[in-house]
Parts: C-alpha cells; structure tokens; sequence
C-alpha cells in the first residue's frame, strides 16, 4: 500500500507540505490556536506535561506513527495538535503537525474552509464513498506514514453517538494503514473536555480538556481482512482504556 | 449447495447489519446492500469475514471490494466455493 504512489501524487503532496508550512505554521496555526485559546477560553490540562509526554512517545517509536483519537466534535484534530505539540516544535519539525483525513461533505462546503484544510494538510475523503478513492487516500496515508510523517486518523470514522468510544463503530481502514507500513505504532490520543457529554460540532466555551495517551503496537492475528479487523478492535479498546483512566481521574 | 441456497444464507448474514429491515422484503440479486439495505459501509468487513466463516472461504481485499449487490456476494461466495 503507497509503495507505488505516482510521482505526480508524491509531488501535489510535497507542495501541499510546503504551502503549508509556509502559510499554516506562519499565519493558519497561530490564529488557530489564539482562537482555541482566547475566543473560545479553551485550555488543555497539563499541557506541559501532555507535550513532554508525547514526545517521549512519539521517540520511542521506532519507525512511522499514526494518530489515533477519539472522536466528539468537529475541531478534535486541531485539540489534540495543539496538545501534542508546541508552534516552536512544528517550526523546527513540520512533519510533528499531523496529516489528516476530514470527511469531505462536512469541510469541502466552502473555499475558505477548503484552502484552510489544504495547508492543514488535510486529505479529503467521502466516508462510504468511492471505494477507489478511498484506495488512492489510504495510499498516501502510507506514503507518508513511510516519511516518517505523522497522520492522524480517527478509529471511528464519524463523532460518537453516545458520547462514548463506540467499539461497535470501529472503522477498518486504521487497522488496514497500521498492518499495512512496516513498523507502523499507533499513538491512541484520548481527548475531552471537561463538560463534554456527548457529541457537538464544537466543544462548549471556557473548558478544560484532559488527555491521555498510549503508544501502541497492534499484533494483530489471523491474515488479510481478519488481520486488518482485529488491528482496528486492538487500537478501538487502547481507546477506551484511555477513557476509563480519563475519567478515573477526572 | 444451489445458488438460491447460497443467496439464502448471505441474506441472513447481511441481516443484522441491516439497517432497512423493510428491504428485506422484497431482496433480489440486484438489490444494494449499501444503498437498498442500508447497511454501514464499515461493517462490510464483518460481512465478509462472516461469508468466510460460514462458507469455509477466503476473501481477498480486491475481491472484497467488488461486492455491491445480494448478487455479487452470492456470485462471490459460489465462485470461492467452486476454487
């Protein structure tokens, strides 16, 4: 999977890298995280100690890493960018601030939206759409997974209708990129706000948000499309094990 | 076994994973297990695992993936049977 991505493709994503490192790190994320922080009064608990974490885990991988989260609301990914990583670490690393895979109908609706996607280095997909495209996608997922980029990739494809990691829910296509890329551990990112109760669009203003996270390396058994389920089940229960301890220690 | 058997079975695998019982009705080759059943993509897996499990097969991902109707799981399944 990826291992023969058409040059065309490797370049339309290297431009993409660099559009977005020159625009998003210097302008887009910057006034992304003055609004996490000062329109919406949003604070991460512990953030210090959640970056000092993560890089402590993201370096003890020995190769490519994919970012799985939890899933409640329309702006997790930029949470739990903002939590792993520092603006001064994403200016010395470009490849710390995540790829990922936002559901197309949901933020290819307007051309300011699009172009703040793009140099997020957001990938667009159709859930339950095309099944070539969505080949083409996970191909660049691997790709990219290969340079040592990271990718972030949410296990249940869609926010959680309970409000809680929904096994039953489980999406196989992370189970398909982590057997796919040598080497692949998983970080399972776990991330919620303090009066989060269910799912929304966006968090409530003015809250905390706690997280936890384990590096996993799924072993998954049996072959093929077993093999890619039971990689999938492994990262959706790390999931949530990281929510019982969330709100153990709430 | 006979395709109306085979067909048989593959309904009643699909079955819970439907979320248009109403269909069920009315199933026929031709019927969509996405659009006409409204089956959750993401379990198509399951399914095809369970197809696996029930038929004594294997299902390649390409192969997987081709499978739209009642009819191209039926096909599919009578195809493995026979390799």
């Amino acid at each position: 999977m990826g291992q023969n991505l058409p040059g065309s493709e490797r370049t339309d994503l290297a431009v993409q890298r660099g559009l977005g490192y020159l625009v998003g790190m210097s302008l887009l994320w910057p006034v992304t995280l003055a609004w996490l922080k000062y329109a919406r009064g949003y604070r991460i608990r512990n953030l210090a100690a959640v970056r000092r974490r993560a890089r402590a885990l993201l370096r003890k991988a020995p190769g490519p890493v994919l970012i799985c989260p939890n899933h409640l609301t329309w702006i997790d990914s930029l949470l739990v960018q903002w939590a792993i990583s520092s603006p001064t670490q994403l200016l010395r690393s470009f490849r710390l601030f995540a790829w990922n895979v936002p559901e197309r109908t949901n933020f290819g609706r307007n051309l300011w939206l699009r172009l703040y996607c793009y140099l997020g280095k957001c990938i667009p997909i159709v859930r339950g759409g095309d099944k070539g495209e969505q080949k083409e996608t996970l191909d660049k997922l691997a790709y990219l997974l290969r340079k040592r980029e990271l990718v972030m990739v949410f296990p249940e494809g869609g926010r959680s209708e309970r409000g809680r990691v929904e096994l039953d829910r489980i999406t196989y296509g992370v189970g398909r990129i982590a057997t796919a890329v040598e080497d692949c551990r998983v970080l399972c990112v776990y991330v919620r706000g303090s009066r989060q109760e269910g799912r929304s669009v966006l968090p409530e203003p003015s809250q905390t948000f706690g997280v936890e996270m384990a590096l996993i390396e799924p072993q998954p058994e049996g072959s093929g499309l077993r093999a890619t389920r039971d990689a999938a089940m492994q990262i959706g229960r790390e999931l949530s094990r990281l929510e019982e301890r969330y709100f153990a220690c709430r | 076994m006979s395709k109306e058997q085979v067909m048989e079975k593959v309904v009643d695998i699909i079955r819970p994973f439907v979320k248009e019982k109403d269909a069920l009705g009315s199933v026929a080759p031709e019927t969509s297990i996405l659009e006409d059943l409204k089956v959750n993509s993401a379990r198509l897996v399951d399914i095809v695992l369970a197809f696996e499990d029930e038929f004594d097969i294997e299902v390649e991902d390409d192969d997987a993936d081709k499978v739209k109707t009642i009819g191209d799981a039926t096909d599919l399944v009578l195809t493995k049977i026979a390799a």
